[in-house]
């Protein structure tokens, strides 16, 4: 008897040490997952900041040979200081999804400017703005890829109850990509 | 005391049942194909569009940058891309490979797809300062681009290979020109002249010292792609230079075109 006390005791205290491993793991991988997430973001948010950042350089240039086209631009500025404004990381994807729409319009607008599609300083400002829609497809992915699998595990036991204890139960939300705004034309050299 | 010992070790009997069955599902859940080809060296011709004498060029002269530089040049032509965009595709095989040094991110990959006629180059984040888009831009349809339109792939993607050498030499402060005299690039110039001429002196440089590496070119064993069967655990058969890639990330800077 006493030796069968000590056996069952021996395995309480691996099960007692294997649970509670367990448990620290699960408990560590959802503030893991919830951390890769909010680095995404970061991530997304900083190219979002570099199309931001070529707007005004873009309104101008077109303005300059655009004259007739007030519409666009008032649009892409009301645009562009939603972003700057949006406080939430839902109102900025929002705003970002607008204003890249605003800024495919554009483009196409400028199309019908042969002086202006010629120019230096359009054709490297489009190339710049090519490159960082890129990023943004990029980082956007990015941060998707991560949304999912913290969603998943938050979602699925046993990472619902680790999600529970620490209150990280709300579902990160999805950067949709707004299907019709990807097209920014190609710019060739 | 036997009853409450049977009701516990009953307990942690379904316990230990529930977690194999549960890690024998997660065992089955994350097993997933592999979509992209592993890598077999500096250059990968899946498509089959670069001459030997080119690829073995271009190695050399990767292997040159690495050694100097630490950053990481690959080449790859692909049949087809399908489904993705050159875009996506270049990126998600960057991030596959891992090319350019872990936390450094200097890498650059130029990538070929031969039904789509398209080719991207696409850089590490640590290469953007090196290689900015309009760089890219410049190398892909000023440098390669003519040779493409002719169906020249190796000499095309030699050529880029050599701008973008050049720029990372700049951005790294390298004196390319003594490296590149000791693997036989003898009068290497880079200063104070068109990138047209450079490249011009340097292809000529590099098509005699292809002539001389036909002398002794038997010694290396064979192509790249036959010394290293696939991917990760390659250790340096080929002239010691080749040891996989080194972890780096892009994150979709570069630029793109077809021809």
């Amino acid at each position: 008897m006493k030796k069968g006390c000590f056996i069952f005791a021996g395995i309480l205290i691996l099960l007692i040490i294997v649970s509670g491993a367990w448990f620290i793991s699960g408990y560590n991988k959802v503030a893991k997952l919830d951390e890769a997430v909010k680095a995404g973001w970061r991530q997304v948010d900083t190219v979002l900041q570099r199309r931001y950042d070529l707007i005004p350089n873009l309104v101008n240039t077109v303005k300059g040979y655009a004259t007739h086209e007030k519409e666009i631009f008032t649009e892409i500025t009301r645009l562009r200081s939603q972003w700057a404004s949006a406080g939430t990381g839902q109102e900025k994807m929002k705003a970002a999804g607008e204003l890249e729409g605003a800024i495919s319009r554009l483009l196409v607008v400028a199309e019908n400017y042969p002086d202006l599609k010629a120019s230096e300083n359009f054709l490297s400002l489009q190339a710049q703005l090519e490159g960082t829609e890129n990023r943004i497809a990029v980082q956007r992915m990015r941060y998707n890829e991560t949304v999912q699998t913290f969603n998943t595990y938050i979602r699925t036991f046993p990472g619902n109850i680790f999600a529970g204890i620490r209150g990280l139960s709300e579902p990160a939300p999805y950067f949709e990509a707004e299907e019709k705004a990807r097209k920014v034309p190609k710019v060739e050299f | 005391m036997q009853v409450l010992l049977g009701k516990i070790t009953n307990f942690a009997g379904r316990w230990i049942l529930v977690s194999v069955v549960l890690s024998l599902a997660f065992g089955i859940v994350t097993a997933e194909e592999p979509e992209y080809p592993g890598y077999t060296g500096y250059v990968n011709d899946f498509a089959g569009v670069i001459p030997a004498e080119e690829e073995t060029k271009m190695t050399t002269l990767i292997r040159a940058v690495e050694k100097s530089t630490t950053a990481e040049i690959a080449v790859a032509t692909v049949q087809t891309i399908a489904p993705r965009t050159i875009d996506m595709y270049a990126v998600e095989l960057f991030e596959h490979w891992g090319i350019g040094k872990k936390g450094k991110d200097n890498g650059v990959l130029i990538v070929l797809a031969m039904k789509e006629k398209k080719w991207r180059i696409e850089t590490g984040y640590g290469l953007e300062g090196a290689l900015p888009d309009i760089i890219c831009s410049k190398i892909g349809n000023k440098t390669m681009l003519p040779y493409f339109k002719k169906q020249q792939f190796g000499k095309g993607l030699l050529a880029g290979t050599v701008s973008i050498a050049e720029s990372i030499g700049r951005e790294y402060n390298v004196d390319l020109e003594k490296v590149l005299k000791e693997t036989g690039y003898q009068h290497y110039t880079s200063q104070g002249k068109s990138p047209f001429s450079t490249i011009f002196t340097l292809l000529l440089f590099i098509l005699l010292f292809g002539m001389r590496m036909g002398l002794f070119g038997f010694l290396f064993l064979g192509r790249p792609g036959y010394w290293s069967g696939g991917g990760h655990t390659g250790t340096g058969g080929f002239g010691g230079g080749f040891g996989g890639f080194g972890g780096g990330l892009s994150g979709g800077g570069g630029a793109s075109g077809g021809w």
